[in-house]
């Protein structure tokens, strides 16, 4: 096992984060969203004013969803050290984790579509928006299936020292709730749940990154843990059978 | 010196012990965190619209709120109940015990689909207005933690089955959780039945 390459693919995360704040929130300016209440003529302005930081913006942002997947892995490969060599629940959790760059490079491209032709009518530059805004906020189906399957894994754990401490398996499925109410986004235009909305995309916004961070965290300190195991049974003359342990 | 705070009650008998599992408590904390915060959007949204708030709390009818509220503390007392006769041992009386706080939590569901579909019948929903955006929306996510809570007082009628036998092993942990997560579906309530049905 490789510990390094292990903590690179973990850091990816908090990576995923700022790439993220930097191409839609600072250069884009997409937080907070433009709401879907708005006219065709004042989306389709916006469109047309700022085509240039939009698409620069998306550009950058979909590096933040090929960043996704390291962490996935990462989380993926101590997920598995809870199951042994048969791992559904950490095959699945990579499975649904990597459907999440697509969730955020498909929108993304619906934006830049919507800032692509300064001639394009109203009326399509809108729909274009809407294409993106709504999967972008309302996607959210993988990523409950996820905070579940981590949950379920963490929870489950039989060893006598947890390779992830429980507070982190209530703190996944906690998450993946309050991660749902957005999937209603295609039924409200105004109000909180519209995808602009002070709950659905707020609370999306915040549970997303702490669910992230918070599992950051807890990977990076049980491959720290597993480093140790890993080299205490190496010193042991057991390289062999640490490296059988490790399929 | 208030009577509340002695050393005793701190470092007295018992060392300082968190209920439950403490990692549980993240989802309990975090779940009030949450509707707090809901709380105060539907209050934001209140001032901005006060009158269609006024307006259309008046359909609700508050009779129906106080017999919500009275299944769920009578049912947060059953569970009080049913963890000390856990603890002592009793799993004769203690599984009835969580038995009658399900059955309470059974009842609080049924009227609140009665509650809603009285509602779509007479053409209200969650599109009508924002009051009634976040009386489904609050009522709802409520609902669904009453429903959890009730899977979740499932597995502790089997725990209580096995009250004082070694089998129970560190399940009363578990059954003391589950108790403070019932206590907050409860609490939550105490909050959105004043907020919802009363404040004007």
């Amino acid at each position: 096992m490789s510990a390094r390459s292990q903590r690179l693919c973990a850091w990816c995360g908090p990576a995923l984060a700022v790439v993220f704040f930097i191409g839609f929130w600072m250069i884009a300016r997409f937080i907070p969203p433009p709401s879907p209440a708005q006219t065709a003529a004042e989306t389709a302005n916006m469109y047309r004013q700022h085509g240039f930081r939009i698409r620069l913006g998306m550009e950058i942002t979909m590096w933040a969803g090929v960043l996704c997947t390291p962490w996935v892995i990462a989380l993926g490969c101590q997920m598995k050290r809870i199951e042994g060599r048969w791992a559904p629940l950490a095959l699945t959790q990579i499975g649904l984790g990597v459907l999440l760059p697509l969730e955020f490079i498909i929108p993304f491209y619906f934006f830049m579509t919507a800032a692509f032709r300064k001639n394009r009518s109203d009326e399509s530059i809108q729909m274009l928006n809407d294409l993106g805004w709504l999967p972008f906020d309302g996607l959210i189906f993988t990523l409950f299936g996820q905070c579940v399957v981590v949950g379920i894994a963490i929870l489950s754990d039989k060893h006598e020292k947890p390779v992830f401490p429980r507070w982190a398996g209530y703190m996944s499925l906690w998450c993946g709730v309050l991660m749902l109410p957005p999937g209603l986004d295609v039924f409200f235009i105004r109000g909180p749940l519209a995808w602009n909305g002070a709950i659905s995309w707020w609370v999306l916004l915040v549970m997303f990154f702490v669910w992230l961070i918070g599992l950051t965290y807890v990977v990076l300190q049980a491959i720290n843990d597993h480093e140790k195991e890993y080299g205490a049974e190496a010193r042991a003359g057991n390289h062999r059978s640490a490296a059988a342990a490790d399929l | 010196v208030t009577g509340l705070a002695t050393p005793s009650a701190l470092s007295g008998d018992r060392p300082p012990r968190v209920p439950g599992e403490p990692g549980m408590w993240f989802v309990i904390l975090g779940d009030l965190l949450l509707f707090a915060y809901v709380f105060a959007v539907f209050l934001a949204y209140r001032a901005d619209h006060s009158e269609v708030f006024a307006s259309s709390q008046r359909n609700l009818s508050v009779g129906v709120g106080l017999i919500y509220t009275l299944l769920l503390v009578t049912s947060s007392v059953f569970i009080v109940r049913a963890v000390s006769l856990m603890r002592a041992g009793n799993r004769e009386r203690a599984p009835r015990y969580v038995l009658m706080a399900m059955a309470c939590g059974v009842a609080f569901a049924v009227i609140k689909v009665f509650e809603y579909s009285g509602k779509v019948h007479a053409g209200i929903t969650l599109n009508t207005n924002d009051f009634y955006l976040f009386y489904f929306f609050l009522t709802g996510m409520h609902l669904a933690h009453v429903l959890l809570g009730l899977a979740i007082l499932t597995a502790m009628w089997f725990f209580a089955r096995r009250a004082g036998t070694p089998s129970l092993g560190n399940k009363m942990r578990y059954a003391e959780g589950f108790a403070c997560f019932w206590h907050m579906v409860d609490q939550l309530w105490l909050i959105i039945f004043p907020l919802l049905y009363l404040l004007h």
